[in-house]
């Protein structure tokens, strides 16, 4: 039997294996080619949707924090926090005043973590808006501030009747108040026989100041002097000042009992100074109250040289507030058994009834206090509300370091316009032992306003504040 | 006569796992490389500008918008070139402007980190406060704001 060439099958059969690898190799390198790219997108798409997510959790902030005029242009420090602004580029600055709105370039710098953005002039120039800053961010966000540049809430004051002779020259106060949520540049411009007198503040926002004029009092009549407000170039409509310059009444103050020479331990009589008189307002350190003291040269309905004080509040944080003009006489070691009267004359000429409240006081060193307080001449006697001379009081306790039962409050009569009053305090008849004095002076009480635009203000001359007997 | 080579079975596998390894080794030499094309294609893919609207301010009378200005920032990392510009609410759009040819001439050519405020006058658009304005660059992306925002 004839054998059959044996075929080697192993030849044929790994020839076929070797194609087979090289597509498993080619299908496995195409699949692993594929998932490294889709890997790839994959880690695009991540980091995007990070980003993403990383913007959206931003939390940016811009604060106002500084106000100020260069040239004719305001820069605007703000404070900003969450996000970098870009170093090199423009803001963009819009006011809005309704249907008309402006937009310009506004160019900034960064300088210890804040952005000062200069506002030109003529932008901010157009009345009540809002002033909005968008200042870029270097992750694509848009940082905005809103600053709305409201009214100029401004009052006068001065006083309504000046006697021809008794001053030379009378301090008329303009009362500023920033209702605005941005800064403001405010100048008050005054024409006075002819001279125009500039005064320029720059008032924080929710801020107030106080501009005092001088206003040369030369002759009778009526005297009517414009006030002019620019705020932030923007002109704001203010009344008129009026001041009724008289002739002196030929009626004279008779001098008390404590202040004649022989019975006065000391005494304030007319000699039209300043010295030695101290001011405390209560709370201490704030805004409110605006005060302002004068010794006046000259004749006030009778009596020589009396000071002038006024006082006034607005928009204030506290519930009331209180002013005290007063001597220190510890050094003169003054007994009150010695010398039991003081006494103290006052011409109010502008408060509010059933507001404010006049007063003199006495503080000897045994830590008793003595007020004396003038009430309104209304059917409605000022103060009015039982918390006023509890107010009054504390502020006393406060102020001079006494304790609160040792306060006592005598009420003085009522009070009356353009008159002069007068008191003398037996202060033997409230006293125990024999203390000396340590202050003596004159206050004055303010509620705060309770609606509006109200106002209360304590405008008032005084003299012959004397401790005799 | 006797065989004395491996089995064909076992030469079969021999190579299958060969033809694995090298493919592995391939792969994982390359994997690096071949992501990172794969990224730069998502990239390249997805491209486009990116800007927004910073700010719009407009003056209206009674009846009509009469004028409007357009604060716009590029905060991508490519240059911008606007197309066109519109004004819609739900139910008419208002073209601003528009450019006949993106390449050549586009509305504005608007750099990375760069501001720019377009502004447009004579318009005559009916006065509505529910507007919206859109602007479009000439690589289709689009940035919209409220008027008045």
């Amino acid at each position: 039997m004839d054998s059959q060439p044996r075929v080697s099958l192993g030849s044929r059969g790994l020839g076929e294996l070797y194609v087979m690898v090289i597509i498993i190799i080619i299908v496995i390198t195409a699949l692993a080619i594929i998932y490294s790219v889709l890997n790839g997108f994959s880690k695009y798409v991540m980091e995007k949707q990070q980003s993403l997510e990383s913007l959206m959790s931003t939390e940016a902030s811009a604060s106002l924090s500084n106000f100020n005029t260069v040239g004719n242009n305001y820069v605007i420090a703000i404070k900003i926090s969450g996000v970098t602004p870009l170093s090199n580029a423009m803001a963009v600055c819009k006011y809005d005043t309704g249907n008309t709105q402006y937009m310009q370039y506004c160019s900034y710098v960064i300088n210890n973590g804040a952005i000062y953005v200069t506002v030109p002039n003529a932008l901010i120039n157009e009345g009540t808006g809002n002033l909005v800053i968008s200042i870029p961010t270097s992750n694509g966000l848009t940082l905005n501030i809103n600053l709305y540049r409201g009214p100029i809430e401004a009052s006068v004051i001065t006083p309504s009747v000046v006697y021809l002779g008794s001053v030379s020259t009378v301090q008329a106060a303009i009362l500023l108040t920033n209702n605005s949520t941005g800064w403001v540049n405010a100048t008050v411009i005054t024409n006075i026989n002819g001279n125009t007198i500039k005064n320029s503040t720059i008032i924080p926002p929710r801020g107030s100041t106080a501009v005092t004029i001088p206003i040369s009092i030369t002759s009778t009549g009526a005297m009517t002097i414009s006030v002019t407000v620019l705020v932030n170039n923007y002109t704001e409509v203010i009344f008129p000042v009026q001041i009724s310059v008289q002739q002196p009444p030929s009626a004279s103050v008779s001098l008390p009992t404590p202040c004649q020479s022989q019975n006065m331990a000391f005494g304030y009589v007319g000699n039209a100074t300043l010295n030695n008189l101290q001011v405390t307002t209560y709370p201490s350190g704030s805004s409110n109250p605006y005060w302002g003291v004068t010794a006046v040269q000259g004749d006030i309905a009778g009596a020589s040289n009396p000071i002038y004080t006024y006082a006034i509040e607005e928009f204030g944080s506290q519930s009331y507030y209180v002013v005290t003009y007063y001597y220190d006489v510890s050094s003169l070691k003054i007994k009150v058994s010695n010398y039991p009267y003081v006494s103290a004359y006052l011409y109010p000429t502008q408060f509010n009834v059933n507001g404010t409240v006049f007063f003199f006081f006495v503080i000897t060193n045994s830590g008793k206090a003595i007020i004396i307080y003038w009430s309104s001449n209304t059917a409605t006697p000022s103060p009015s509300g039982s918390g006023v001379m509890n107010n009054l009081d504390v502020a006393i306790q406060n102020l001079f370091n006494v304790n609160r039962n040792n306060v006592i409050n005598i009420k003085g009569g009522t009070i009356l316009a353009n008159t002069w009053i007068n008191y003398i305090l037996t202060v033997s008849n409230y006293i125990q032992g024999n203390p000396t004095y340590q202050y003596v002076g004159i206050g004055i009480y303010l509620p705060n306003p309770y609606q509006g635009y109200y106002k209360f203000q304590g405008v008032a001359y005084w003299d012959y504040i004397c401790i005799g007997n | 006569m006797v065989s004395s080579g491996i089995s064909e079975v076992v030469g079969a596998t021999i190579l299958l796992v060969i033809a694995v390894a090298l493919s592995l080794l391939i792969f994982g030499y390359f994997y690096g490389y071949i992501e990172s094309l794969g990224y730069s294609l998502a990239n390249a893919l997805t491209h486009s500008c990116e800007f927004t609207i910073m700010s719009i301010a407009f003056n209206a009378s009674v009846s009509s918008i009469g004028s409007i200005s357009i604060a716009i920032y590029n905060y991508g990392n490519t240059p911008c070139e606007i197309s066109s510009i519109y004004i819609l609410n739900e139910s008419t759009i208002y073209q601003i402007t528009t450019t006949s040819n993106c390449i050549t001439n586009p509305i504005i050519r608007l750099n990375p980190e760069q501001v720019a405020i377009l502004n447009y006058t004579n318009l005559n658009i009916p006065y509505e406060t529910n507007y919206e304005v859109k602007v479009v660059s000439c690589d289709g992306f689009t940035a919209e704001g409220e008027l008045g925002q």
